[in-house]
């Protein structure tokens, strides 16, 4: 059991076709699952690029704009009337504080201000003095200015570098610029900007941390305030940080993760992040990535960083340039959440494979379960029919597959045991059967020895006769060669005597007697030759009957010849149903076959030769008629010539001419005579030969008998 | 100087008068007739014009123009005793309540005596006599009933359109004229 063997060492079907099917199905779904999730990979970051630099975008448009307006509300601010005139009235007033002008405003507006810190600019009139007038009548409007176009303040410095107005009334109101606490300030620069420096344009300043906001992040315009060509003073703006912050602050389309920022050159942060409202990210540095300092004087850039402010983000960073600086609008997303979508399919990708792989597999065991348990059922059958048991039945198979075509494999070869076995037992029967044959072939042969024996002694008898008669015929023909030779004779006479008629003839014009007498003796010696013709004639005749008789005989013998060659022909076939049995016989009944057919060809060439003597002899009856009209013919040309000779001596030319004729006519009678003599001794050699065949035949059938009576023997003897 | 100043202004006067001098005054009139009369029918009104008229009547033009000088050099300076006495009398703070209490349809209010010289005002003038000026001049000396309006005038720095009603104080026991009272009205707010 070699393949039993091979079955125990390696898997079974059953377990081998559910793991195929699982291995297949996890393959099939891990491969999709892993092109979905490429595709899909790919389309999550494409997406989330173009949404984050439409936000950044977008933003950037949004803080352009918002500084383009600021621009243009600042420069519309310088150049009216109202902020000149507020400027011309507070710079009068301070002035006329003299050196007393900082404290003694300082401590009416701020530190006599009756409002709290945060409502000190409701604080319009505080007096009556020219300060307090300037402030009455010019505050109102320039807060309200601020407050309309958010800024946080609003600030006015005279040419001395004296805060001489601020609309909040903080830190910074009334102190000198160029004081060393204000040193480094954007105040103290844009004043020597602007002031010291005559710059004509709004200049910026980045948010920094800032004395006059208790170090607070803040960022400021200024713009210098001119008659015409000359500056009179400075107006600051506290830049609206607050504004790009809410502008920065909207998280529509970010998620929970999104947040947009606003880098300056130095990577620090000009917005504060509403994501954390207790934290200020103003100032940060910790946003900085050499990507975004790049991107500043680059253009715009969609990228992966990994280590953003300690998370792992996609970042669209867009340059924006206000104000003469350089910035970036950098929003950034965390990929674990623009990459969410991926897990979730991830998870469901899993999910399906498993769930495939589950049902792929107990679909597989399934299927297994059911080939295996029939290919085992087929096996045993097999085993069985192997072992030689063929009353075993073959399971029936519902489907047709392979399995079921093995199944009908296997019938056939059980049909072919059952139809072995069924041979074996006939085969058996068969020898009984061949042993009956031997007796039926043995019976055969006696009734084919005394039938052939028979039929034999039937050829011998007719063979004698035969003999008997062509001996009579050889005497008849004797006889004809004998006749013939007296015609000849006859005629040759006769010619003599035409001859003599001839020379007579010629001797006729001297004398019609002689030749009358002459021409009776001719007719008498015609006459004469006619009445030999009619004997020889019916002794023709007599021939003839004669040939007639040798034909019937030699029919008689074809006849024979022909039975017994059909008696051969069966028993050459018996011999051959007898088989190698048979071999023997066949020999000899192929003998006897050779030996009628010769008997056959003999009796033929008797019967040719037959028909020749009769042919023969009616030409003689016809020539002798001919020699018998011939010699009345000539009987009446004689009484012609009688009378011609009697009549006209001329015709004696005419008559020796008919004379010559004779003489020819005799001749011819003569040679036809000749030729019957001839066909006599021909007759008279077939007879012998007849004789001879009948010998022949005498002796053949005596071999025969032989042969026969051997072959008998050898096969009784077989 | 001043003259060019005047004529400056008056031009000016003239030239916005054509757009908008009349608009208002049949507002203002009713004005005038409805809470500025009893403004100036009130008795802190004319008790104070009473009082300063006793004491300013015998001032001749000399010592006018020398406290109106006084007056102009302490309103631009940071030092202002005689001001501060004139805005600290009850009239001025009276005034100015009343001022306060308009929601911006008054921007000033002050009140004149007989010879046109301040008696209480809720803010700082620039004079301190407005004898001179025809707020006083077609008030006061057209006695009971008078109302003066003046043209519009446009204020650059507070972008406000204003225009004072003076009507006549008059003392309601012999019915005299004993004063005037300006009202600067913001016509935007009436």
């Amino acid at each position: 059991m070699p393949s039993r063997a091979i079955l125990e060492n390696s898997v079974k079907v059953a377990a081998k076709l559910p793991a195929l099917v699982l291995g297949i199905a996890l393959l099939c779904s891990a491969g999709v699952g892993i092109a979905s999730y490429i595709s899909s990979a790919n389309t999550v970051k494409g997406q989330a690029e173009q949404r984050l630099m439409a936000l950044a975008e977008s933003r950037r448009d949004s803080l352009l704009e918002l500084y383009h307006g600021k621009q243009r509300t600042i420069e519309g601010h310088v150049q009216g009337k109202t902020l000149r005139a507020a400027y011309s009235a507070f710079d009068a007033a301070w002035a006329k504080y003299k050196d007393k002008a900082s404290a003694t405003l300082t401590k009416i507006y701020v530190t006599d201000n009756p409002h709290p810190i945060e409502e000190r600019d409701q604080l319009v009139k505080a007096g009556r003095k020219p300060y307090d007038k300037a402030h009455a009548k010019h505050h109102t409007p320039l807060r309200d200015f601020a407050d309309a176009n958010n800024f946080p303040d609003l600030l006015l410095v005279n040419m001395n570098g004296d805060v001489i107005y601020s609309a909040r009334k903080l830190a910074d109101f009334g102190v000198n610029v160029q004081a060393e606490a204000w040193q480094n300030t954007a105040l103290a620069d844009a004043y020597k900007t602007i002031v010291a420096d005559g710059n004509g344009a709004v200049v910026a300043y980045d948010p920094e941390h800032y004395p006059g906001r208790d170090n607070e992040a803040t960022g400021f315009l200024a713009a210098p305030i001119t008659v015409g060509s000359k500056t009179i003073g400075m107006v600051v703006y506290e830049a609206p940080t607050s504004e790009v912050t809410t502008l920065l602050g909207k998280f529509a389309g970010l998620g929970e993760t999104g947040e947009t920022l606003l880098l300056n050159a130095d990577g620090l942060a000009m917005n504060d992040s509403l994501r954390t409202a207790d934290v200020s990210e103003l100032l940060s540095d910790q946003f900085n990535a050499p990507e975004i300092s790049a991107s500043m004087s680059g253009g715009n850039t969609f990228t992966r960083l990994p280590d953003f402010n300690g998370q792992d983000v996609f970042a669209a960073i867009v340059p924006v340039t206000a104000f003469g600086q350089k910035y970036a609008v950098v929003v950034v997303q965390a990929a674990s959440e623009v990459l969410a979508p991926l897990t979730t399919l991830q998870i469901w990708i899993f999910a399906s494979a498993i769930v495939c792989a589950l049902i792929a597999g107990v679909f597989g065991l399934v299927t297994a379960r059911g080939l295996s348990a029939r290919i085992s059922g087929l096996s045993d059958v097999m085993n069985k029919l192997a072992g030689g048991d063929t009353k075993v039945d073959v399971p029936a198979q519902a489907t047709r597959d392979e399995i079921a075509e093995m199944a009908a494999s296997v019938r056939v070869f059980r049909e072919n045991a059952l139809e072995r076995e069924r041979l074996e037992q006939e085969q058996k029967e068969t020898s009984f059967e061949t042993a009956r044959q031997a007796d039926a072939v043995a019976s055969l042969i006696s009734d084919f020895r005394s039938e052939v024996t028979e039929m034999l002694d039937a050829v011998y008898s007719n063979s004698e006769q035969m003999r008997t008669a062509a001996e009579e015929l050889n005497g008849v023909a004797d006889e004809t060669a004998g006749e013939a030779s007296n015609a000849s004779s006859a005629s040759e006479a006769a010619s003599t005597n035409v001859q003599t008629v001839a020379s007579a003839s010629e001797e006729l014009s001297a004398s019609i007697q002689e030749i009358r007498r002459q021409v009776q003796s001719t007719t008498d010696i015609v006459q004469s030759a006619t009445q030999a013709a009619m004997q020889t004639n019916t002794k023709i005749e007599g021939l003839a009957e004669s040939a007639q008789r040798i034909g019937d005989v030699v029919n008689l013998i074809s006849a024979i010849a022909e039975q017994t060659n059909l008696l051969a022909l069966n028993a050459t076939i018996e011999a051959a149903r007898a088989g190698e049995a048979g071999r023997g016989f066949a020999v000899v009944a192929s003998e006897v076959k050779e030996l009628a057919t010769q008997t056959a060809k003999a009796t033929e060439e008797i019967e040719g030769q037959i028909t020749e003597v009769q042919a023969a002899t009616k030409e003689a009856v016809s020539a002798i008629a001919g020699i018998t009209e011939t010699m009345s013919q000539v009987d009446e040309y004689t009484g012609t010539i009688a009378a011609a000779v009697e009549q006209q001596g001329a015709a004696t030319n005419e008559i020796s001419g008919n004379v010559q004729d004779a003489a020819r006519g005799t001749q011819d009678v003569a040679q036809t005579i000749i030729t019957i003599s001839e066909k006599a001794q021909v007759t008279s050699s077939s007879a012998g030969q007849v004789l001879n065949a009948s010998t022949d035949v005498n002796a053949r059938t005596t071999d025969l008998r032989e042969t026969v009576d051997r072959f008998l023997k050898a096969v009784a003897a077989a | 100087m001043k003259n060019l100043v005047y004529t400056t202004t008056a031009l000016c006067f003239l030239a916005a008068g054509t757009a908008t001098a009349n608009e208002f005054e049949s507002e203002l009139k009713t004005l005038a007739a409805g809470k500025i009369a009893e403004i100036a029918t009130s008795s802190e009104v004319i008790d104070a014009v009473r009082a300063q008229n006793g004491e300013t009547g015998a001032f001749n033009q000399a010592k006018i123009d020398e406290l109106d000088k006084t007056w102009r050099a302490e309103a631009e300076a940071v030092d202002q005793p005689m001001i501060d006495t004139v805005l600290e009398r009850p009239l001025s703070t009276f005034l100015a309540d009343v001022q306060e209490s308009s929601d911006g349809l008054f921007t000033e209010i002050f009140v004149m005596d007989g010879k046109g010289l301040n008696v209480g005002q809720s803010d700082v003038t620039s004079d301190y006599w407005q004898g001179d000026e025809a707020k006083w001049q077609d008030t006061y000396s057209n006695g009971k009933g008078a109302v003066h309006i003046s043209e519009l005038e446009e204020d650059d720095s507070t972008q406000t359109l204003q225009s004072q009603v003076s009507v006549t104080v008059v003392d309601p026991d012999s019915g005299e004229a004993i004063g005037a009272v300006t009202f600067g009205v913001n016509v935007e707010n009436l």
